[in-house]
């Protein structure tokens, strides 16, 4: 009898690659030694914004929207602006301030553990503008980008927000292999000049507060995967209104919104992506519009993370504070040994959290789209030019097709299959572990103070109603354990197929 | 005499757990969201409808006008109106643990002004710290010989807006046991907060209250209130389990109907065997949940009550289970489920506040254990 191949068994063909997961290693002489020094800046940064601006309108902006679900947080964005937050991690090639990228996430876990919400709406703005720098078209992210800044200089914040999600399609567009089948409804049709949009976006986060908007949509709703358009919406523009505000259990100072197309027009010198730019790259249009949609999560998914680590870190800290106080049978709460062990492990969940994510900020230093900024000689070199270098003398070129089209061969075709999948798996890992701890350390948390953890007034309970919405945003937990199943391990297993591919789902 | 659920047909206990779901579905269904914060509709004229059904009487002795029934019978009930408004379900538990503690301490015979006080037909509910236990909630200070009188905070108590009486602790400084108290919540001295937002069950209103000596009517014998709390905690342990189970059979039938009719990825949800597992994962939940709840005699199948402690440790395993479900129950409907307009994060919030009934879960794991340990010992 033969032996059976090892296709037909399915057994890995490679080792499943657990060597190419040590990327701060890799790190440590590989990224420039400066960002050492952003991440403690960013970190002092976000302090002082806690103190004086997040911790003093968490607890109030949370209730202000129990109360009246139209309510936006706008002196928060105000103030937010005033700090220069939303333009302090556009590169300086964009007129921003150029912070490296990778500090943005301890500022986000810093930020998140003051509040998640008010955090978060610095964090969509920053998923946006990974999105804008995702289309690798760099004249209109260095229009988009320039835009975002003049105004915020201006005193008036503009943020960007990513407006994909559709009431019918949700997992079915974030997972490439389920998008050909994905019942989208926004529609992109050509036209002279740009494109007519129709269609609805749903759950959009900070949307109606946002000035720009990263839609993505399609040519042939019938055909999405072979079809992607991303186009730059601004607020204001004709057939393009917001709709509901979504009444939500948790983060609710960031609002989620629906927004609303209806003949919308979009001039072609706002298409960020469509068949037609990348039509002369060595690539198919199916092929690069599913590169674009896996590009971006790489990056934005470590994001999720670090709110996530804030949440578990602020849970931890609830409970010791909790049980410092509160004396239980005549003797402080912490003092009894039971309370310790439970004590230890929300202390362990937060560090190991914090372990998990900075492994997928150096990765994406080392490996993802924005891996350019953090070659030695690029780095710094930008840190020492002046702004007004890049105004002068090298956004002129961004107009020029011919940039953009290099810098798209770099990012969709130069890219190695290793790295793409490398960043995806450890992305979706990246997400659906540090969410899946702060709800652990939430629901211990609450377990721990019993019926003053759920007091709002106490703070804890909020943290709770935070914390579930990490599980499902960017791609639900569920959705991000098969892709890390696909990207890491099915890969090397021939035969081995993820969504139920052939089997025709468990009848 | 006081009927127990495996001491009735099941039958009789249907018929129970029957009327309690027909007034669930139309008394409570249509507006369980305006009884939450903020508020568009208070709890009272649910709480009126509950009352004219004879809820709020179920366990109140036959012959101070209630039904007489065990608060075992009380269970299946709450169970039932849990899975639609955990809320209402907490109301019911407030002021039927109050009972409890009162049937606990007060010698019938000789309760005249009790049994006026708690038997009015047109009587409001009991308050009470229903998420407390001993040990972990500040007692007043109890002074004066004869006419008792109470000082001091007394936080989170349940219906304390609602409610002309409640039931609270109280101690005498430097004693070192404690005694309840009836209290009338309209007398000059007690000083209510707004209520206080809950992550849960918010229908069932809480404030925080100040009492600056507030006469009190002793209930039972002084400094025997550990004693009426544990009682009170055995029976009604099993109210608590069946709130968590009731929300976690709506959570379930929820996911359930959504799973069948939402499309993704070229397929209706419930076809995904990721899915599936996910909604196996509930439903084997809410089975051994009903099996724990059956073992405590509640299911009305005649299986022997183990106890006090199976109540006790039913509750604490079932409320666990519950927030576990309950937050699966969340994932399952994706986006929607973290929105106001689907059932699914209200239960969410009341699956973890249902898990404070009756006192802090880690101090209900020590004295469970504690018991254990004594009986051991003897
Ligand atoms: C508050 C909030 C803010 C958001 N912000 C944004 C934003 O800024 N921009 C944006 O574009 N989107 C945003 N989203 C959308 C979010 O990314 C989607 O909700 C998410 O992708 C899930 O999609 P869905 O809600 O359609 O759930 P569904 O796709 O309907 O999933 C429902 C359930 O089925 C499971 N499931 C689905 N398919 C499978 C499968 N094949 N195998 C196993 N399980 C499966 C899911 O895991 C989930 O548990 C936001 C959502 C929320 C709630």
């Amino acid at each position: 009898m033969q032996a059976p191949t090892p296709e037909a068994t399915g057994h890995p063909r490679a080792p499943l690659g657990f060597t190419g997961t040590l990327n701060s290693i890799e790190a440590m002489h590989r990224l420039p030694v400066w960002i050492r020094g952003d991440f403690y800046r960013a970190l002092e940064l976000a302090r002082r914004f806690n103190d004086l601006v997040v911790k003093p309108m968490s607890g109030e902006v949370d209730l202000k929207v129990m109360e009246d679900n139209d309510y936006l947080p706008r002196d928060f964005l105000k103030k937010a602006n005033e700090w220069g937050l939303f333009t302090l991690w556009i590169p300086k090639m964009y007129g921003g301030k150029g912070m490296n990228m990778l500090s943005l996430y301890p500022f986000m876990e810093e930020v998140s553990s003051a509040c998640a919400g008010l955090a978060n709406l610095i964090g969509a703005h920053y998923l946006g503008v990974s999105v804008l720098c995702s289309s690798c078209n760099m004249d209109i992210t260095n229009r988009v980008l320039r835009d975002v800044v003049k105004e915020n200089d201006r005193g008036r914040p503009c943020t960007i927000s990513l407006a994909w999600t559709e009431p019918d399609a949700g997992t079915d567009q974030v997972q490439a292999p389920l998008l050909p089948g994905a019942k989208v409804r926004t529609q992109a049709t050509k036209t002279a000049g740009g494109y007519v949009v129709n269609g609805s976006k749903v759950f959009i986060s900070s949307g109606h507060l946002s000035t720009w908007h990263m839609l993505i949509c399609y040519e042939d709703v019938l055909k999405p995967a072979d079809t992607i358009v991303m186009l730059a919406v601004k607020t204001g523009m004709r057939g393009f209104t917001f709709g509901h505000k979504e009444r939500k259990m948790g983060q609710k100072a960031c609002v989620a919104s629906e927004l609303i197309f209806e003949d919308c027009f979009v001039p072609d010198e706002n298409v960020c992506f469509d068949r037609e730019q990348v039509r002369r790259l060595g690539i198919t249009a199916r092929q690069a519009g599913l590169k674009l949609i896996d590009m971006f999560p790489a990056v934005t998914q470590p994001g999720v993370a670090a709110i996530s680590t804030g949440i578990a870190r602020a849970a931890c800290e609830a409970a010791v504070r909790y049980a410092a106080e509160k004396k239980v049978a005549g003797k402080a709460l912490i003092n009894h040994e039971w309370v310790q062990l439970v004590i230890a492990d929300l202390y362990r969940n937060a560090v190991s959290s914090r372990a998990i994510y900075m492994e997928a900020t150096y990765a994406a230093g080392l490996l993802s789209m924005i891996r350019l900024l953090f070659n030695k000689a690029i780095f710094y070199l930008t840190l020492v030019t002046p702004g007004w270098f890049f105004t002068l003398f090298v956004s002129p070129l961004f107009r020029l097709g011919i940039v953009s089209h290099v810098y798209r061969k770099m990012n969709f075709e130069m890219t190695s299959p290793e790295d793409e999948r490398h960043m995806s798996g450890l992305g979706s890992l990246t997400k659906f572990t540090c969410s899946d701890l702060a709800m652990l350390n939430c629901s211990l948390a609450l377990d721990l103070m019993g019926a003053d953890g759920t007091r709002h007034d106490l703070g804890a309970e909020k943290l709770f109603r935070d914390a579930k919405l990490l599980q499902i945003y960017e791609g639900t937990n569920e959705v991000n354990r098969i892709n890390l199943f696909s990207r890491h391990i099915a890969q090397v297993m021939p035969g081995v197929g993820v969504f139920e591919q052939g089997s025709g789902g468990e009848r | 005499m006081r009927i127990e659920a495996h001491a009735m047909h099941n039958g009789e206990l249907e018929a129970f757990n029957d009327l309690a779901e027909s007034f669930a579905k139309k008394e409570l269904l249509a507006h369980v969201h305006e009884r939450e914060f903020p508020y568009a509709l208070d709890a009272a004229e649910a709480v009126e409808a509950a009352r004219k059904a004879g809820l709020l009487s179920v366990n109140l002795p036959e012959e101070w006008g209630g039904t007489g029934l065990d608060a075992s019978v009380l269970a299946g009930m709450l169970s039932r109106i849990s899975a639609v408004d955990a809320g209402m379900a907490g109301i019911l538990f407030t002021h039927a643990a109050a009972l409890e503690i009162i049937s606990a301490a007060v010698d019938r015979g000789d309760c005249a002004e009790v049994c006026r006080l708690v038997s009015g037909r047109e009587g409001s509910p009991l308050a009470f710290q229903v998420y407390g236990g001993p040990g972990e909630i500040e007692l007043p200070a109890v002074a004066g010989e004869g006419v008792n009188q109470l000082s001091g905070r007394l936080p989170l108590v349940a219906l304390g807006r609602m409610a002309r009486h409640a039931v609270v602790p109280g101690a005498r400084p430097g004693g070192e046991k404690f005694s309840w108290y009836l209290v009338d919540l309209s007398l000059d001295g007690v000083k209510k907060s707004d209520p206080v937002l809950t992550l849960g069950m918010q229908a069932c209103q809480a404030v925080d209250i100040e009492l600056d000596a507030v006469p009190a009517l002793l209930l039972g014998a002084e400094g025997q209130g550990g004693a009426y709390f544990r009682t009170m905690q055995a029976r009604m342990s099993a109210g608590a389990a069946a709130i968590s189970l009731g929300i976690m059979e709506g959570s379930f039938r929820e996911a359930l109907a959504y799973a069948r009719q939402r499309w993704q990825g070229g397929r209706y949800l419930e076809e995904w065997s990721g899915v599936r597992m996910m909604l196996a994962r509930m439903a084997v939940q809410i089975e051994v949940s009903r099996c724990c709840l059956a073992g405590c005699g509640i299911a009305g199948n005649g299986a022997a009550f183990g106890g006090e402690g199976s109540a006790l440790a039913a509750a604490l395993h079932i409320s666990e289970l519950a927030c576990a479900a309950t937050s699966e129950g969340v994932q399952l409907l994706g986006g929607n489920g973290y929105m106001k307009d689907y059932g699914q994060e209200k239960r969410m919030r009341d699956a973890r506040q249902a898990r404070c009934l009756l006192g802090m879960g880690g101090l209900r794991m020590m004295s469970f254990i504690g018991t254990i340990m004594e009986e051991a010992r003897a």
